[in-house]
């Protein structure tokens, strides 16, 4: 028995040894997109990394930037965009607008087909946008309907009003009409994001909550369709042969491989495993130079929140020395070294132009920051002002590497010019963070922020009073009226709108210093020699995949 | 010995109702919620609260919980939309004892088999009972905690999940991988339990009245 035992218990974990080192699915085996160049007769496959699995495959439900890629790329919407950053037509024919710049009818093309065997009418888009309104769906971006002033799609959004009374509706089969609050600059663009892709409602009232849940449970339109989802592993997507444009569409399979860790990537793309990597902070510094790498230049701004719920924050001065001593470009060349530039304004470049093509950015200098002397000037009338026993001011740290170093290069500057202020970590994760920043508990926080849409205002109407991402809770009356009018009275009127938003931004970052810009985000790339055509975009998708082509 | 076996899954059971409980509970405790975004308005946040029942009392949330746990059901994402929490867990299931396996095999047949040849025949009977006490756990930790593995490379495993889903307040998800892990763990304890019968008779069981 003893010895029958011993020996099965052997025999069964040696066996296990054999099953274990002979299964796949498990680390960096697998299919690989870059077996080599691919001849005119062998299918051309692309391969990229994300970092997690894609949440979900409903176009309603999504909320993050990989999801949506994969939707766009897999589901067509109203429009897309060329390789050189332009809105291009996708199911749209051609539209119109009504002179005050509220209706829009947008007239369909015929052509394209569900996976399913449906047309994609205009039905589609109307049930999509009800669905994303409606509160029982429970979509976190519910309020991309109002953020598009869709009529009544606040109210929609918050339980007011039945999704029915939405200003959309299908005149017929192929003409849709979308009726706004008032005008909005950035709608086409705007419309382009996954949560307005189509839905079939046949389909997704087939599967009810389990819409999108696997990619049998989804349904297709777009230049790729999604072939297979492994759980955490991979997502293949391949050429869908009824996409009216197909024949431009030149790579055959696009894999996505979720590869958590950044080293990992790296080998993979080493070894010619993956196509194009995002380099973190430490990777970039050793990469830059490289003739592979590519910096794309994003809209997100990183910049620092000061609660003025706390004494020492609610001075106008100490927040000023604060900006003044933070040696921003340090942080972006050694901390970050992905190509980002060094901002001392909100309002990012490459989200409007004038006539003659001129960035908004270009219109409106803003005064560099940085200036030691300055600043201590500023600490020592803000320390008379509030003569308090002592100044300690916590920075919340997140778990990345990272987050630890950008606090700690924080409270080295902070305490080195800054005589008297004691800067403490207060270790937080992302989802407590928030919490804090919500409810008011913190007193500064580094914040990233990619706009959700193209619109100068975007970063202005963020910190006016009350505004519920206002975590900093700023409040100037002057600069909420000039928010204000640039949204309603002067919307229409290019030269106003921008000398209103360029007071406000004034207001707000040098005179007020409500908030502290540090940079303008970009992101570098390692690009293999073979992909053609990779580009990375500010409308979404960032990646349209149908771009692409692989060298012979 | 049936009668030693079956107090001791009645004591499993009564271990797994007060671990999901005491997670329940902890859960509670908590700060923030899946929907804490800062994306979201507050009338959003309270919709959304509404919609997944985050604002019922806790009674109401247990009570629901556990309804559901005796039809099998485990609850849905919120970070993963609408995905049962069993499919996620079933998913990761098999790479992660794929891992873990491979861990143990590496890090104690070799061991074992280095061993027996030491200590010969007669002493092996003896040298197995410390050898599955530290197995039998062990073989559970490999499984479900290799997180730094499975980053590595790039592993769809138990682990990771665990750590996402506590960053982000899914909070079935981690309900569910406690109690997958809390079976797990106790079905290896009495499993090494009952092998320690096996490999020596002389060692009794007690757990109720085992006169056997």
């Amino acid at each position: 028995m003893k010895k029958l035992l011993s020996l099965a218990l052997a025999t069964a974990l040696a066996l296990t040894a054999l099953v274990g080192y002979g299964g796949g699915g498990v680390g960096t085996s697998g299919s690989g997109g870059s077996s080599g160049p691919a001849s005119s007769g062998e299918p051309k496959v692309l391969a990229f990394p994300y970092k997690g699995d894609i949440a979900t495959l409903d176009m309603n439900l999504c909320y993050d930037g990989n999801t949506a890629e994969v939707i766009c790329n897999t589901v067509a919407g109203l429009f897309t965009h060329t390789l050189d950053g332009q809105l291009a037509n996708e199911m749209v024919k051609d539209y119109t607008v009504s002179d005050d710049g509220v209706v829009y009818t947008f007239h369909l093309r015929d052509d394209f087909k569900w996976s399913n065997g449906d047309p994609v009418t205009a039905h589609d888009f109307v049930y999509s946008w009800r669905r994303l309104a409606d509160p029982n769906t429970g979509s976190t971006f519910a309020n991309y309907v109002s953020n598009a002033y869709m009529l009544n799609g606040a109210a929609v959004v918050n339980g007011e009003k039945d999704p029915s009374e939405l200003g959309v509706k299908a005149l017929d089969d192929y003409t849709l009409e979308l009726t706004l609050e008032r005008p909005v600059p950035y709608l086409l663009t705007f419309l382009c994001e996954a949560s307005f892709r189509p839905v079939n409602q046949k389909f997704q009232e087939s599967l009810g909550d389990k819409f999108g849940t696997t990619y049998q449970n989804a349904i297709y339109c777009g230049p790729y369709y999604v072939a297979d989802w492994q759980t955490e592993y991979e997502i293949r997507l391949e050429k869908n042969p009824d996409y009216p444009m197909a024949g431009q569409v030149k790579v055959d399979t696009v894999i996505i491989k979720v590869v958590k860790d950044g080293n990992t990537a790296l080998n993979l793309f080493e070894t010619g495993q993956l196509d194009a990597i995002e380099l973190s902070a430490e990777q970039a510094v050793q990469y830059r130079d490289d003739p592979r790498a590519q910096p794309y230049p994003s809209t997100n701004m990183n910049f620092l929140v000061l609660n003025e719920m706390n004494p020492i924050l609610a001075n106008a001065n100490a927040r000023k020395a604060i900006a003044c001593v933070l040696d921003k470009q340090f942080m972006v060349d050694e901390l970050y070294s992905n190509g980002s530039t060094v901002a001392d304004y909100i309002i990012p470049r490459g989200l409007d132009f004038d006539e003659s093509g001129k960035d908004f950015r270009d219109t409106s200098p803003i005064p560099a920051a940085y200036d030691l002397e300055k600043g201590k000037a500023y600490w020592e009338q803000a320390k008379q002002e509030l003569n308090l026993p002592e100044y300690t001011l916590r920075v919340q740290t997140g778990e990345s590497p990272a987050s630890k170093t950008r606090s700690e290069f924080f409270q080295s500057q902070m305490e080195k010019n800054l005589e008297g202020l004691t800067i403490e970590f207060d270790y937080v994760t992302s989802k407590t963070g928030i919490e804090n920043e919500i409810s008011g508990d913190f007193d500064t926080t580094f914040s990233t922020w990619n706009v959700d849409y193209l619109d100068l205002s975007f970063f202005i109407d963020m910190f006016t009073t009350g505004f519920y991402a206002n975590t900093g809770r700023y409040s100037n009356p002057e600069f909420d009226k000039l928010a204000e009018l640039a949204s309603t009275e002067y919307i229409n009127d290019k030269e106003k709108r921008w000398d209103a938003l360029r007071e406000a931004e004034r207001i707000l970052v040098v005179e007020g210093m409500g908030v502290v810009p540090i940079y303008q985000e970009s992101k570098l790339f390692l690009v293999a020699d073979r992909v053609v055509n990779y580009h990375q975009s500010v409308i979404t998708p960032t990646r349209a995949f149908a771009n692409m082509d692989i060298t012979q | 010995m049936k009668k030693y076996v079956l107090v001791r899954i009645m004591y499993m059971m009564i271990a797994i109702a007060l671990i999901v409980s005491i997670t329940f509970l902890l859960l509670e405790f908590m700060p923030g919620s899946p929907f804490n975004d800062l994306r979201l308005t507050p009338e959003q946040r309270v919709l959304l609260d509404e919609k997944y029942g985050l604002n019922d009392p806790i009674a109401v949330k247990y009570a629901r919980y556990v309804g559901n746990l005796f039809h099998g059901d485990l609850g849905t994402s919120f970070i993963f939309n609408n995905q049962n929490v069993s499919d996620m867990i079933a998913a990761r299931m098999s790479s992660s004892i794929l891992v873990g396996l491979q861990a143990l095999v590496c890090g104690s047949v070799v061991g074992i088999l280095l061993g027996i040849e030491v200590i010969l025949k007669h002493a092996v009977r003896n040298a197995l009972i410390p050898v599955v006490t530290i197995l039998g756990p062990m073989t559970v930790t490999l499984i479900t905690g290799s997180t730094v593995v499975e980053r590595i490379f790039s592993v769809p495993g138990l682990g990771n999940l665990l750590v996402t889903s506590i960053q982000s307040n899914d909070y079935f998800v981690i309900l569910g991988e406690g109690l997958v892990f809390s079976l797990m763990f106790l079905s290896v304890v009495l499993v090494v339990d009952i092998l320690y019968g096996l490999i020596d008779p002389r060692i009794r069981l007690t757990g109720g009245n085992s006169n056997e």
